[in-house]
């Protein structure tokens, strides 16, 4: 179909410009548009897949098919909020997984517990969100646990994960708020190049303190078009542009591709032209 | 027909409450129709009105429900936890 041709297009680079590399020596993020949610591919440049969340539409597939995904090497749920694990059910289902990760925090919802009992009756190896690290190929992703069990939010309960591929390095932390990046702070967090804004922009889940430790150069926001909550906060916003060189929106900017370079330099495509009116710029 | 439907307050915010029915559908709801009680997690008996639509003002938490289904969430982590293999991971 048409819509599997187009490319994605308004490349910036960053750090070195234009590459020459052999395509097999690149490692993707995609952040995907899934409207008020969370979706995100790591592919190592040996073709291994990460999922990291899922969006709350259980129709993701025709998302993972545009970007070549049929099979995933490891499906990780940040946190068990339906706008982040609603798509990852039918993944379990409509495609080769081999690992599950999640926080282990127990939910109530049917879109929790279905998905829990479709692990169950699966051969997906289920993995504990410890202090590990799992190489999916040449990229590393190292897994922050979040605090104990405690608290009756589960955005504290989400997953960090620090992705690293050569000199690159990249911080997903799902819907963690203030609260949550203050445990990460506080055993230790890299500098980045990219930071995944927590919790689609909110205003409680950023501070001077965890910008000033991950001093990131790109900030991707996940968030929807003209969602219902506001997202990205104008006082997030603020703070993004004044540490980052880039801010990048899922809900401006369609899906939002990272092609990293082993060096550490790295590219990021659009979906989307912000300056056209039209919307969408492919056939989605 | 139902009487009532079983909605769980999948999160919240200052204002809103998402909940997920059992059919999976999604609906968000002022926080101020529903008990003050409710956090994320609670199971909410919705009582549906003469129209067939849900009366939010008329919910009421079913402490029970909400017990039982956290207590098989915790069955079913039990038992995934117990194909880990611990330690880190060459994928």
């Amino acid at each position: 179909m048409l819509h599997l041709l187009v490319p994605l297009f308004l490349v910036v680079s960053y750090s070195g410009g234009a590459h020459e590399q052999n395509a097999r020596e690149v490692a993707e993020i995609i952040f995907l548009d899934v409207g008020q949610g969370d979706a995100a591919i790591i592919r190592s440049p040996e073709g291994k897949v990460a999922l990291v969340d899922a969006g709350r539409d259980p129709d993701i597939l025709p998302l993972l098919r545009r970007h070549k995904v049929d099979s995933v090497d490891i499906a990780i749920a940040s946190h068990p909020h339906a706008d982040h694990i609603g798509g990852m059910e039918r993944v379990i289902r409509s495609l080769p997984v081999r690992y599950y990760m999640d926080n282990g925090f127990p939910h109530t919802t049917a879109t929790y517990t279905s998905l829990m009992r479709t692990l169950q009756a699966s051969d997906v190896v289920y993995l504990e969100a410890t202090a590990r690290t799992i190489s999916l190929g040449s990229v590393e992703l190292a897994v922050l646990p979040p605090p104990a069990r405690g608290g009756e939010n589960l955005n504290n309960g989400s997953i960090g994960l620090v992705v690293r591929y050569g000199r690159f390095t990249a911080l997903l932390t799902g819907d963690s708020e203030v609260e949550e990046l203050n445990h990460f702070l506080s055993r230790g967090v890299p500098d980045v190049a990219l930071l995944k804004a927590a919790h689609h922009g909110s205003r409680n889940a950023v501070s001077p303190a965890w910008l000033s430790a991950t001093k990131p150069e790109v900030v991707v926001i996940s968030c929807g078009r003209d969602n219902e909550y506001g997202y990205p906060h104008p006082g997030a916003m603020r703070y993004y542009d004044i540490v980052a060189s880039a801010v990048y929106r899922t809900d401006l900017d369609g899906d939002v591709a990272v092609r990293i370079h082993s060096d550490g330099s790295y590219d990021v495509s659009v979906q989307l032209d912000r300056s056209s009116t039209g919307g969408w710029n492919d056939a989605h | 027909m139902p009487t009532e439907k079983f909605y769980a307050v999948d999160r919240l915010d200052r204002r809103r409450a998402v909940l997920v029915g059992d059919s999976g559908d999604e609906v968000t709801v002022a926080r101020t129709d529903l008990p003050a009680a409710v956090k994320e997690g609670t199971v909410l008996r919705v009582p549906l009105d003469r129209e067939g639509d849900l009366d939010w003002p008329a919910a009421r938490i079913d402490v029970e429900e909400s017990e039982s289904r956290r207590r098989e969430a915790e069955r079913l982590i039990r038992e995934l936890r117990k194909r880990d293999p611990g330690g880190d991971l060459e994928l």
